[in-house]
C-alpha cells in the first residue's frame, strides 16, 4: 500500500491523464508527469526511477514501446493502458497488466497496488 | 669189314687205355721218388746251415752222404764246406744274384745248375741264421735226384702190354671161329634166296642171334614162295577180268608204250594194227588219250579225261593211273551215255525253269530231312538261298512239316516259320510223298505258299475296325456307320445318350429324332449323298431325351475300296447349339460395340466441345484457373490470368511447377504448405488460404487460393483443380478498414475516457464533494464503463456483432470478478449460442448493467446470500428469451417512480434489440424477474 510511492504516468490525452492523475493522487500516490510523449517520459526517467508507471501505448501516433522497454530494463513495474485492448501490446511486454480505456478507477488502483506489492 | 678186323680193332682199343694207365702209374712212382730225394737235399742244406758256426761247418764224411754242401757269402764266395764245386757254385750264384735275387731269398728253394762235373746238379739253399746273405748250399747230381723213368716204363709196358695183348688175341680168335662160320653160312643162304633159289638155312650154330637170323631167312623164303603162287593166281584172274570187262584196259610202260591190252582195247583199234610196244598216244591220237597219258606221265597219280575222238566218231572217257611200273589206261565209249545225260539235263533245266516260275514254293525233301531241291519261290519265302543237299534248318522243320515228312503221307497245314532276317512268315504247306525211285530213298515234295499277306490283311482290317469303334466311342460327337445303300449298321453311344433312342436306324439323318421342320431337308440330303457318292452335309435339330431341341451339324463321307466302289459311309453329327448361340451373341456384341464406338465418338466430340467451352471460360476469367495431376505435382492447365497476376509465363509454370510455391512470401510459406496438406499422408481434401506472393518484378500481391480434388468415377482423386484470385486490392482495403476501425475504436475509447474524465473534473471543480455527487459519479462511471466494455467486444469483432455469452460476461464482469474462489453472485447458466448485431450488443450491455445495479441496490444482491440467475433459451423463428431471476433476497417492490434504469430497460432496450422485442419485469415475492425477448441475428460466416 505504499503511500507516497512515485508513479510515472505516460498518457497523451489530457483529460484521460487528468483522470489517472486524480485517481492516483486521491489514493495517496505521487504522480510523476504525466508525460505526453516518449521524450517527456524519458526525461522523467533520466531524472529519477519511479516506483511504478502507468503507460498508454499510443501517444498521439507514436508508440510508447521504447518507454516500456526502458521501464522494463530499469526494473520498474508498470501497467499498460490501451484503447486497443490486449491486442495492441508489444510482444515483449505481453504479460504485463493491461487496463482498457476508459479506466475503472477502482480497477486502476487495485492493479497498481497489486503491482507494487510484488 | 669182317669180324676179324673188328676184333682186332677191339683188341687195340682195349690195349691203349691199359698202356696209358700203366704209363701214368710209372710216372707217379718216379715223381714220388724224385720229391723224396729233393726233400732229403733240402734237409741236408738246412742241416748244414744249422751246423755252421763262425764260418766253420762240420760236415759228415762224404762217403756217408749222397750230397755235397758248402757255405757261401753274399757275393758268392765260398766260405766253407766241400771243395770241388765252389767255382761252379760261384758262377751259378753270381748269375742268380744278378738275375733272380728272389730265389736266393726264398727258403727251401732248389735250383738247377751246372755242377763240377759239367752235368746238371740240383742245389738246395738255406739262409744262415743271422742272415746277411749267407747261405748253406747242399747239392746233388740231377741224375741222383731224378728217378730213372724209362727203365720202369719200358718194363711196365712190356709186361702189362704183353699180357693184355695175349689175352685179347685169344678172345679174338675164339670169337672168330665161333661166329664167323655160322654167319658166313647165313650169308650164303641169303644170297641164294636173293637169287631166287631155295635157301637152305644153316644148322644151328649155337649163337642165338645167328640162329634167329637164319630162321627169319627161312621164313622169308617160305613166304616168298607163297606169294609167288598167289601172284600167279592173281595174274590169271586179272587176265580173265580184263578179258570180260566192257572197258578197254591197257597197261603201258613208263614211256607210254603199250605193254598189254585187253580184247576190248584191241577192238577199239583199227583192224590189223599192231599195238604192242607202240605208244598209246599214237594209237588214239584224236581224243583225250594223248593228253591224259602226258598228264599222268608228268604229274603222276590218277587222272580222267573225256573227249570226242574224231577218228572214231565217238565220245571216249579215258582214265589213267600211274604207278611205279607204268601206266594203266582205261577207255570207255560214253557216246550214248552222254547223249542221255544231255537229254536229262535239258529236261531238268526245263523243269527247273517251270518250278522257278511257279508262284508257289516247291521243296523236295529226302527221307533224312535233307533238301534235295528248292525252287526260287521257296527260297524267297524262306528267306535264304537253299542248296540241294543241305539239311533243312531245325526251325524250318516245324512240327507239322516234320510230321508230314516222317509219316510219309500227304499233309496239309499252316505254320509260322522264322526267316533268315528275323521276321516271321505264315506258310501254308501241302506235302505229298514221291513214289520211291528205283533203288533210291523215298522223298517228299512240299508246296508252300505265303499266307502272311492274307493274314496281315485280315488283321489290318480287324484292327482298323477296332480303331474305328474305339474312336467312335470316344469322341463327343454322334458317329454312325452305314452300309453303301444307307442302312445304319453302327451308331456310337452318344446318340443314345442324347436322344434316349437305342435303335441304330433312328440315327439316320431325317430319322424320328429329327425336328419335323428339318426332317425333309435332312432326309433329302442323305438320299442325294447315298446316290451320288458326294459327301453329305446338313444341319438339323435333334430331340434330346429331356425333350429339348439342339442343333446338330452333320457330315458323312463314303469309304471306298481301291476300285472306287463305296464300301460304307461314316458320318458324324456335332452339337452346335452353343456355337449358334455364340455366333448370335457375337453378332450382338459386334453391333453393341459398333454402337459403343459411335457413342464414344459422340462423347469425344462432346468432350472436345466441352474442352473448347472450358478453354474459353478459363481464358475469360480474371482469376487463375489451374488443373493439376492427382498428386498435385504437375500442372496440366493454367489459365492466362496467371501471367497477368504473377507476371510470369504459363509455359514457365508448366515446365517448372515449383515456380508457384517459390513465389509465395517466405513468411506465408509454412502456413500455405500446411493448408495445402503438403507433407501429410491424408488424401487431398482441398484448401482455401490467403497468402502473399513476390512477383519476379518485386511486386507483392495478396492471393486467395482455393484448391479442390477432382474425383473420377471410382471416387479416386484423378486430378486437382483450383482458383487463385488477386485479392491485393481487397486485402489492402481490408487492412485499411481494420486500421481504420482500430483507430476509430481508439478514438471512441479515448472519447469515452475523456467523458469520464470530464465528469470527474466537473464534479471536482464544484466546491464540496457531496454524497449525491459521489453517487452520481459512481453510477455514471459504472454505466460508462459498461458501455466501454461493450465497445471493446464490438471492436474485437470489427463491429460485426457479438455473441450473447460474451456480452453477458462483459456486462456483468464487475459483479463476477470478485474474490477469487468465491462463487459469483450472478450465476450465468447460459444458453444456446446467440449472435447479436452491434446495436443490440450496446443496448443489452447497458440493460444488463442496469439490472445488475438494481439487484445490488434494491434486489437480491443486497444480502450476501442473494443470487441472480441468468439464462436464455432459443425460441421458434430465431427467437431468444433471456431470463433474469433474483433469488434469496428481500421481496422486491416496484419503484415508486421510474428511474433511468427502468426507462432504459422498458423503453430503450426493446428498440435497441430490434423489432418484435419485448422486456417484461415482474416483481415476484421470491424476487425480481425480468424477461427479455428478441430475435437473434444470423451469425456472420
Amino acid at each position: 500500500m505504499s503511500r507516497g510511492a512515485r508513479i510515472l504516468v505516460v498518457e497523451d490525452e489530457a483529460m484521460v491523464a487528468m483522470l489517472i492523475e486524480d485517481t492516483l493522487n486521491d489514493a495517496g500516490f505521487k504522480v510523476l508527469g504525466p508525460a505526453a510523449t516518449v521524450a517527456e517520459a524519458m526525461a522523467v526517467l533520466d531524472a529519477e526511477r519511479p516506483a511504478g508507471a502507468v503507460l498508454d501505448l499510443n501517444l498521439g501516433g507514436e508508440t510508447s514501446a521504447p518507454v516500456a522497454d526502458r521501464l522494463a530494463a530499469e526494473g520498474v513495474l508498470f501497467l499498460i493502458c490501451s484503447g486497443y485492448g490486449a491486442s495492441g501490446v508489444p510482444p515483449a511486454h505481453v504479460g504485463r497488466p493491461v487496463l482498457p480505456k476508459p479506466y475503472d478507477p477502482g480497477e486502476l488502483l487495485r492493479t497498481m497496488r497489486r503491482l507494487l506489492a510484488r | 669189314m669182317s669180324i676179324r678186323v673188328h676184333l682186332v680193332l677191339f683188341v687195340m682199343l682195349a690195349v691203349v687205355p691199359a698202356f696209358a694207365l700203366a704209363w701214368l702209374a710209372a710216372l707217379e712212382g718216379a715223381a714220388a721218388v724224385t720229391s723224396e730225394r729233393l726233400r732229403g737235399l733240402r734237409e741236408a742244406s738246412a742241416l748244414v746251415a744249422a751246423q755252421t758256426r763262425d764260418g766253420e761247418v762240420a760236415l759228415p764224411p762224404p762217403a756217408s752222404r749222397a750230397w755235397l754242401a758248402t757255405v757261401i757269402g753274399p757275393e758268392g764266395q765260398v766260405l766253407a764246406g766241400d771243395a770241388g764245386f765252389a767255382e761252379s757254385l760261384s758262377a751259378l750264384f753270381a748269375d742268380l744274384a744278378a738275375n733272380r735275387p728272389d730265389l736266393l731269398r726264398a727258403e727251401g728253394a732248389t735250383l738247377t745248375g751246372g755242377g763240377p762235373d759239367g752235368r746238371s746238379w740240383r742245389f738246395a739253399l738255406t739262409p744262415l741264421p743271422g742272415g746277411g746273405g749267407f747261405f748253406a748250399v747242399a747239392a746233388m747230381p740231377e741224375a741222383a735226384v731224378a728217378a730213372p723213368l724209362e727203365a720202369n716204363v719200358v718194363t711196365l709196358l712190356l709186361s702189362g702190354g704183353g699180357v693184355l695183348f695175349g689175352t685179347s688175341l685169344l678172345i679174338a680168335l675164339h670169337a672168330a671161329r665161333r661166329l664167323g662160320g655160322p654167319i658166313a653160312e647165313v650169308e650164303r643162304a641169303a644170297r641164294a634166296f636173293a637169287r631166287g633159289d631155295q635157301a637152305v638155312p644153316p644148322a644151328g650154330s649155337g649163337v642165338g642171334e645167328v640162329d634167329a637170323l637164319a630162321e627169319t631167312l627161312a621164313r622169308a623164303a617160305g613166304e616168298r614162295l607163297a606169294r609167288e603162287a598167289e601172284r600167279l593166281a592173281l595174274a590169271a584172274r586179272l587176265e580173265m577180268v580184263l578179258a570180260t570187262t566192257g572197258d578197254a584196259v591197257l597197261a603201258l610202260d613208263g614211256g607210254g608204250k603199250v605193254i598189254y591190252l585187253n580184247r576190248q582195247a584191241a577192238a577199239m583199234l583199227p583192224a590189223g594194227s599192231r599195238p604192242a610196244g607202240r605208244p598209246a598216244a599214237e594209237l588214239w591220237p584224236a581224243g583225250p588219250v594223248p593228253g591224259l597219258v602226258e598228264k599222268v606221265t608228268t604229274a603222276g597219280g590218277r587222272a580222267r579225261a573225256t573227249g570226242f575222238d574224231t577218228d572214231q566218231g565217238r565220245w571216249i572217257e579215258a582214265e589213267a593211273l600211274r604207278d611205279a611200273d607204268g601206266i594203266t589206261l582205261f577207255l570207255r565209249d560214253v557216246t550214248q551215255a552222254r547223249a542221255l545225260e544231255e537229254a536229262l539235263r535239258a529236261g531238268q533245266a526245263r523243269l527247273q525253269a517251270v518250278l522257278d516260275h511257279l508262284p508257289i514254293g516247291v521243296l523236295l525233301v529226302c527221307a533224312d530231312g535233307r533238301l534235295e531241291f528248292a525252287n526260287r519261290h521257296a527260297a524267297e519265302l524262306l528267306g535264304e538261298p537253299l542248296d540241294a543237299g543241305r539239311a533243312l534248318a531245325a526251325d524250318l522243320r516245324t512240327a507239322a512239316l516234320a510230321e508230314a515228312l516222317a509219316a510219309d503221307g500227304s499233309a496239309r497245314g499252316e505254320t509260322w516259320i522264322r526267316r533268315r532276317g528275323g521276321e516271321d512268315v505264315l506258310l501254308r504247306f501241302a506235302a505229298a510223298p514221291l513214289p520211291a525211285s528205283a533203288g533210291g530213298a523215298r522223298a517228299t515234295v512240299v508246296a508252300v505258299t505265303d499266307l502272311s499277306e492274307e493274314r496281315r490283311a485280315a488283321d489290318a482290317l480287324r484292327e482298323s475296325e477296332l480303331r474305328f469303334r474305339t474312336l467312335a466311342e470316344a469322341v463327343p460327337q454322334i458317329v454312325w456307320s452305314a452300309a453303301p445303300e444307307g442302312a445304319i449298321d453302327y451308331v456310337n453311344p452318344r446318340f443314345a445318350e442324347f436322344t434316349g433312342l437305342s435303335v441304330p436306324s433312328e440315327a439316320a439323318p431325317g430319322g424320328a429324332a429329327t425336328h419335323p421342320e428339318d426332317r425333309d431337308q435332312a432326309r433329302a440330303a442323305w438320299t442325294r449323298a447315298l446316290a451320288s457318292g458326294e459327301p453329305f452335309v446338313s444341319e438339323y435339330r435333334l430331340r434330346g431325351a429331356g425333350g429339348e431341341w439342339r442343333w446338330f451339324a452333320a457330315q458323312a463321307l463314303p469309304a471306298r475300296e481301291p476300285g472306287g466302289r463305296i464300301t460304307r459311309w461314316i458320318g458324324a453329327a456335332t452339337d452346335v447349339t452353343d456355337l449358334i448361340a455364340a455366333r448370335f451373341a457375337l453378332e450382338n456384341q459386334v453391333m453393341a460395340e459398333a454402337a459403343a464406338r459411335q457413342a464414344a465418338v459422340a462423347a469425344a466430340e462432346a468432350l472436345a466441345a466441352s474442352e473448347e467451352r472450358f478453354r474459353r471460360f478459363a481464358e475469360a476469367s480474371p482469376d487463375v484457373l489451374w488443373i493439376a495431376d492427382g498428386p498435385g505435382r504437375r500442372y496440366d492447365y493454367v489459365s492466362p490470368a496467371f501471367e497477368r497476376i504473377w507476371g510470369a509465363s504459363r509455359g514457365e509454370l508448366l515446365a517448372n511447377p515449383g515456380l508457384w510455391a517459390a513465389s509465395i512470401h517466405a513468411d506465408d510459406r509454412a502456413r500455405v504448405a500446411e493448408a495445402r496438406g503438403e507433407g501429410s499422408d491424408a488424401p487431398f481434401a482441398g484448401f482455401d488460404c490467403e497468402y502473399r506472393i513476390l512477383r519476379a518484378d518485386g511486386q507483392e500481391r495478396w492471393i486467395r487460393e482455393i484448391g479442390f480434388p477432382v474425383l473420377d468415377a471410382a471416387g479416386r482423386i484423378a486430378r486437382r483443380g483450383g482458383f487463385a484470385r488477386d485479392v491485393t486490392a481487397a486485402k489492402q482495403a481490408e487492412e485499411r478498414q481494420t486500421l481504420l476501425i482500430a483507430e476509430l475504436n481508439h478514438r471512441v475509447k479515448n472519447t469515452l475516457a475523456t467523458v469520464q474524465s470530464l465528469a470527474l473534473q466537473t464534479a471536482r471543480s464544484l466546491a464540496t464533494p457531496s454524497d449525491p455527487l459521489r453517487r452520481f459519479l459512481a453510477e455514471f462511471q459504472a454505466r460508462l464503463l459498461a458501455l466501454s466494455r461493450a465497445h471493446d467486444i464490438l471492436t474485437a469483432r470489427t463491429w460485426s456483432g457479438a455473441m450473447l455469452d460474451e456480452v453477458v460476461a462483459a456486462a456483468l464482469s464487475p459483479w463476477r470478478s470478485a474474490e477469487p474462489g468465491a462463487k459469483p453472485r450472478i450465476e450465468v447458466e447460459g444458453g444456446p449460442p446467440v449472435w447479436l448485431p452491434p446495436k443490440a450488443v450496446l443496448g443489452l450491455s447497458l440493460g444488463l448493467h442496469e439490472l445488475a445495479t438494481n439487484a445490488l441496490k434494491h434486489g437480491s444482491l443486497t444480502v450476501p446470500a442473494g443470487r441472480v440467475l441468468l439464462a436464455w433459451t432459443s425460441e421458434p423463428e430465431q427467437g431468444v428469451r433471456l431470463h433474469w431471476a433474483e433469488r434469496g433476497g428481500p421481496p422486491p417492490k416496484p419503484p415508486e417512480h421510474q428511474g433511468f434504469g427502468t426507462r432504459l430497460l422498458q423503453r430503450g432496450l426493446p428498440g435497441e434489440l430490434g423489432p418484435g422485442s419485448t422486456v417484461a419485469v415482474t416483481y415476484l415475492p421470491e424476487g425480481f424477474e425480468a424477461e427479455i425477448r428478441f430475435r437473434a441475428a444470423a451469425a456472420p460466416p
